[in-house]
């Protein structure tokens, strides 16, 4: 998936909550082939913030050269992985794959939630696909707490009706 | 629906995210409970409840590194624990964060947790 995503033009990053020694971590992640599969990486322990602190999504999107707004945060944490960078600008996907943090209806939904991970770039290519084929179906898309089931995506999509 | 003509850069978490991380067996209520009970007790002047160990879970992560870390070859391994663990306490309590005393309270007390864990 890393591969199919970076041959397709984005540029993927990770920034990770990381207690301990960040040569550790990148030793683990060459060893199970993600490490050089991604242009960059921050982690905590390396820099001095932690998620949810604003510094460490500047740190990477600093090191990927891109705006916050040009950036997808994808992971596990309502708080972490969602709200946090939404609230800089970016889209925020909540995987369940090894985790389900459920959204709250205090709280901003994901702009998209997915079962599992391998499910990304799929969802990405149908938005794409959607926002330049079928533009008159945007008012459909508004609609509150839209559920997309589309073989082999199982996708709950419910961000769009609170923008 | 994603607005997929703004992405140019796709940010990943890494535990439970691209990975599955040994982590999780540990968050769960009891855990930060009683983490926060034995802090409270080996140190009553720190207030530090479950949570606050779950929101930040540095201090908590720092007690299960401790027992990563001893497996570790190299002699930097205590220093290291010790200095993310201070990383992490600035965030959770500034006030605490060079308390070298409680830092060495909270990872003795983290490597008998471990240990117990196991």
């Amino acid at each position: 998936m890393l591969d199919d995503l970076r041959g397709r033009g984005y540029r993927l990053g990770l920034c990770s909550n990381y207690f301990g020694y960040a040569d550790l971590v990148l030793d683990s992640m060459r060893e199970i082939g993600i490490a050089g599969r991604l242009d960059a990486c921050v982690f905590s322990c390396e820099v001095g913030w932690r998620k949810p602190n604003p510094r460490i999504y500047a740190a990477i999107c600093a090191r990927l050269a891109v705006a916050p707004a040009a950036c997808l945060f994808v992971g596990d944490r309502l708080l972490e992985d969602v709200h946090s960078p939404q609230e800089l600008g970016m889209q925020a996907v909540l995987s369940h794959e090894y985790r389900q943090e459920q959204p709250t209806a205090s709280t901003p939904p994901p702009d998209l939630l997915i079962e599992q991970l391998d499910q990304l770039l799929a969802a990405l290519l149908a938005a794409a696909q959607y926002s330049t084929n079928t533009p008159t179906l945007s008012c459909w898309a508004r609609a509150s707490s839209l559920r997309m089931r589309a073989s082999p995506l199982s996708v709950t999509e419910s961000r769009t009706a609170s923008r | 629906m994603l607005q997929a003509e703004r992405i140019q850069a796709i940010i990943f978490d890494l535990g439970d995210t691209l990975i599955r991380t040994p982590i999780s067996q540990y968050e769960d209520d009891q855990f930060y409970a009683e983490t926060a009970r034995q802090l409270r007790l080996a140190r009553p002047d720190v207030a530090l409840d479950a949570e606050q160990l779950r929101h930040h879970q540095g201090l908590v992560g720092q007690l299960v590194a401790t027992s990563y870390y001893e497996e570790q070859p190299g002699g930097r391994l205590e220093y290291d624990a010790a200095s993310t663990m201070a990383l992490a306490m600035r965030e959770v309590a500034p006030e605490d964060a060079e308390d070298a005393a409680l830092q060495r309270t909270i990872y003795d007390m983290g490597r008998d947790m471990i240990t117990a864990l196991r």
